[in-house]
């Protein structure tokens, strides 16, 4: 019998075990500290009594920051010759892999971190109402924190790819790579604006006095019915599958 | 088993390694890869094993192109490289973790290579030392039954007696279906293991030929007298005399000398290959 070479569930289950038995020793050490710091901040807040969106603004902060954080370091393999090799030689299709890393990093800790922060949220109330206080409940199937969720499945893509393309501190390059990826797209529709609309400017970066540019309907028209939402629709749907496909072939090409 | 055609590469563009290289090596043989520091055997490893990928030429490895990396050409391959890394778990969960992924792998096999190495089971990896993490990637290797076994540098860390364990378990573990490449700077541990030789040097095979055609073709042994020595392809000074490798002008059978061997291809490259092309030519 031939096994398929792309996808093979039994394989795709060996790997889940081999993921589940790999160290994650730092990933607890680090999950007990934010935990701490959190239990530390509720009682401060709840003391002050001001801050009623205490879970909205820290599930969202560490749902995100901890999220391309976590991300960012689930191709750790990739990044020292002998743990490469090993993981490169693994009997697993490409796909399987990338999947796999997905699948942890994305559903896998989004579920699990909503279901730790749940148990957590429980403990801030508890606290909150020793000072005679409450937080906005904690509910993660409310629309602000679906909304931050599906925010997190998108973004995660780009966070993935860097882990793959990175070697070591993937998280801060992956950053930086955004920075100045925004800065060219910046600056290269800049000096579109800046050739299209030459005769409103006397000098490089001044206005000509006295111009007021205002876009016409038709442009405000275009803008806010057909741009806008084409750009949404990339972005929700798009950006995130572009960025898997990306990934898959630099998973494909990394060598020792 | 695997075939090389025209293969090239190359870490930098202005310093090519390999350039048009041929090689083909069968089943039921353990080839052994000779070469000095920096030849490319360990390159020539990783292209073997798909870690690395050539920039032109044909590679196949039963059948696979190995830059593919297809789950079933990896799960009949096992590579034990020199500098190795062994995850964070005891030997019977590295066991049931990576097994699965090995079809014909046997935990009968890899049970009595551990005892033979003597390897408690109930350790942690990465709390042994750097030869018994050796002797259990190893006996996980051989315990796979893969049909390329791939080791490079197999007997650095090993203690004398395990040694000659692991050629015992390699001898005993070969059979038709199976490849095990082997390179090494220990010649002497590969002593009546290996064949046939391949030796790389500047990234080019200078030398590769079996046991047999090398006994027919080379005399080896010690001489007590220097003048005896001219026809030598290289001699060596020891306590007794001179060991000597010449040609094997009356047909006696002597035991090769890796060493010596390996000296000879290298220092008298012209003449040694003189010698086996013309044999062949013959033939």
């Amino acid at each position: 019998m031939t096994t398929n070479q792309i996808f093979s569930f039994p394989r795709f289950m060996h790997l889940f075990r081999e993921e589940t038995f790999s160290g994650h020793r730092m990933t607890l050490i680090v999950a007990s500290v934010v935990f701490v710091f959190l239990v530390i901040n509720a009682a401060i807040m709840a003391e002050d009594q001001d801050y009623v969106n205490f879970h909205r603004i820290w599930y969202s902060i560490i749902l995100l920051g901890g999220g391309f954080y976590f991300t960012s370091n689930s191709f750790n393999e990739l990044n020292q010759k002998e743990q490469r090799m090993q993981y490169l030689s693994l009997p697993s299709s490409i796909l399987e892999k990338l999947t796999m890393k997905l699948l942890i990093t994305s559903l896998g800790y989004v579920i699990l971190f909503s279901a730790l922060y749940g148990a957590f949220a429980q403990v801030a109330d508890a606290i909150a109402a020793y000072f005679n206080y409450a937080f906005l409940p904690f509910n993660p199937v409310a629309p602000f924190y679906l909304f931050m969720i599906k925010l997190y499945l998108v973004i995660q893509s780009v966070f993935i790819l860097g882990a793959i393309a990175f070697n070591r501190f993937a998280f801060f390059k992956t950053l930086f790579a955004l920075f100045l990826l925004a800065l060219v797209f910046g600056g290269i529709m800049w000096i579109t604006f800046r050739i299209l609309f030459a005769e409103y400017f006397d000098g490089v970066f001044t206005p000509v006095d006295n111009v007021q540019v205002m876009p016409g309907k038709n442009f405000q028209n275009f803008i806010e019915f057909t741009a806008w939402p084409v750009l949404q629709h990339i972005f929700w749907f798009v950006l995130a599958p572009l960025f898997w496909v990306v990934a898959y072939f630099k998973l494909k090409e990394r060598e020792v | 088993m695997i075939t090389i055609e025209q293969l090239n590469f190359h870490y930098k563009k202005k310093s090519p390694l390999f350039s048009d290289l041929d090689l083909d090596l069968q089943s039921g043989s353990i080839c052994g890869l000779l070469g000095k520091n920096g030849a490319g055997k360990t390159t020539l490893l990783k292209l073997i094993a798909g870690l690395s990928y050539p920039k032109s030429g044909r590679l196949t490895v039963n059948g696979y192109n190995p830059a593919d990396r297809k789950p079933a050409f990896l799960a009949d391959l096992y590579l034990v490289p020199e500098e190795y890394f062994v995850p964070a778990m005891k030997i019977n969960t590295f066991e049931k973790v990576y097994a699965a992924f090995y079809p014909k792998f046997s935990a009968a096999q890899f049970d009595s290579y551990l005892n033979e190495f003597e390897i408690d089971r109930s350790k942690r990896m990465h709390k042994l030392s750097y030869g018994q993490k050796k002797k259990v990637l190893l006996s996980f290797g051989l315990a796979t039954n893969a049909s390329l076994l791939i080791l490079d540098e197999p007997t650095n860390g090993l203690d004398i007696p395990s040694k000659s364990k692991f050629r015992k378990l390699i001898a005993g573990s070969i059979d038709d279906n199976k490849c095990y490449l082997i390179s090494t700077h220990q010649v002497r541990d590969m002593i009546n293991l290996i064949d046939p030789v391949i030796i790389l040097e500047d990234g080019k095979i200078i030398f590769n030929a079996n046991i047999e055609e090398i006994t027919s073709k080379l005399h080896f042994g010690v001489h007590f007298n220097e003048r005896l020595l001219g026809d030598a392809l290289y001699a060596e000074r020891t306590p007794g005399g001179y060991l000597a490798v010449t040609p094997n002008l009356n047909g006696e059978e002597t035991e090769v000398d890796l060493e010596v061997l390996f000296n000879a291809v290298v220092q008298n490259k012209a003449r040694v290959q003189e010698l086996f092309h013309r044999t062949l030519k013959t033939q």
